[in-house]
């Protein structure tokens, strides 16, 4: 079995008057799925989907890593992100659930007993923003 | 309110996760918080019925798809897991014991959670973007 070491730290210093934020959070990750994926999508065009999954998350609650990095500079180049409950099909407006600016990334354990997390799909705002991501299969069905 | 600046590091690696390649990836982000609900690191003790609110009033900004926040969120337990659903009760996220998330939501007024058994408790953080 894999071993991936994941690491976020945050820090700030003006966020709040009496509060002061400065920690850093490690986790080894061990992923046991028959998918893991280092991709970069070039997503196909303004209010497109694109999938990234190759077939559909399996296991125990449909549960992956998922790190996301939109690297356009471009202002106005957001991705959405949403939830496609069955691969090879389109999220509804009711699976959105994060968006990423320019330059900004996500890391989440993904997984949803219900309705399903089979699969992720990206859908820029404006633009074709280049997305890169790792998605790591928790484990096989 | 004055804006604030969030500073976030991201580190990845792996060296048996693929035979062909190694994984080492570091990025960066300088994050401008300019919303109205801003919550510090807090702890909350969920349960396993009913989902918890972490946000304390609706979110509500309009920026790009809206509503959006940037939430770091942790499972402090060593046992259960914590399941994560938005305003529709939709779960999207499941953190196992020691798994942290960090990620800008958006589309949705609020952020629920709640375990899968037991009382474990979430350490979170929420910065609102206007």
């Amino acid at each position: 079995m894999a071993t991936v070491n994941v690491s976020l730290s945050l820090s700030s210093t003006d966020l709040f008057a009496k509060q002061t934020i400065n920690f850093t959070e490690t986790d080894s990750l061990s992923p046991a799925g028959d998918q893991m994926l280092v991709g970069r999508l070039i997503t196909t065009a303004t209010n497109a989907f694109d999938n990234i999954a190759l077939k559909a998350i399996d296991g125990t609650n449909d549960r992956f890593y998922i790190f996301m990095h939109n690297t356009s500079t471009t202002s106005g180049e957001h991705v959405k992100i949403g939830l496609c409950q069955t691969h090879g099909t389109d999220s509804a407006s009711g699976d959105l659930f994060a968006q990423l600016a320019p330059g900004e990334f996500l890391f989440m354990p993904i997984g949803s007993s219900s309705p399903g997390s089979q699969d992720l799909d990206i859908q820029p705002s404006s633009g074709t923003p280049v997305v890169e991501y790792i998605l790591m299969e928790k484990a096989t069905a | 309110m004055a804006n604030g600046t969030l500073n976030v590091t991201f580190s990845i690696s792996s060296t048996d996760l693929f035979n062909c390649i190694t994984l080492n990836k570091t990025v960066t982000d300088a994050l401008v918080i300019d919303g109205t609900n801003r919550q510090g690191i807090t702890t909350m003790v969920t349960a396993s019925g009913s989902y918890l609110d972490i946000n304390i009033e609706a979110l509500a900004g309009s920026a790009a798809a809206g509503k959006k926040a940037y939430i770091y969120a942790k499972n402090t337990d060593l046992v259960d897991d914590l399941i994560f659903a938005d305003d529709g009760d939709q779960i999207f996220a499941m953190l196992s014991p020691g798994e942290f998330m960090f990620y800008p939501t958006c589309d949705n007024t609020k952020v629920q959670v709640k375990s899968s058994a037991n009382t474990p408790t979430v350490e979170f953080l929420l910065l609102e973007v206007s």
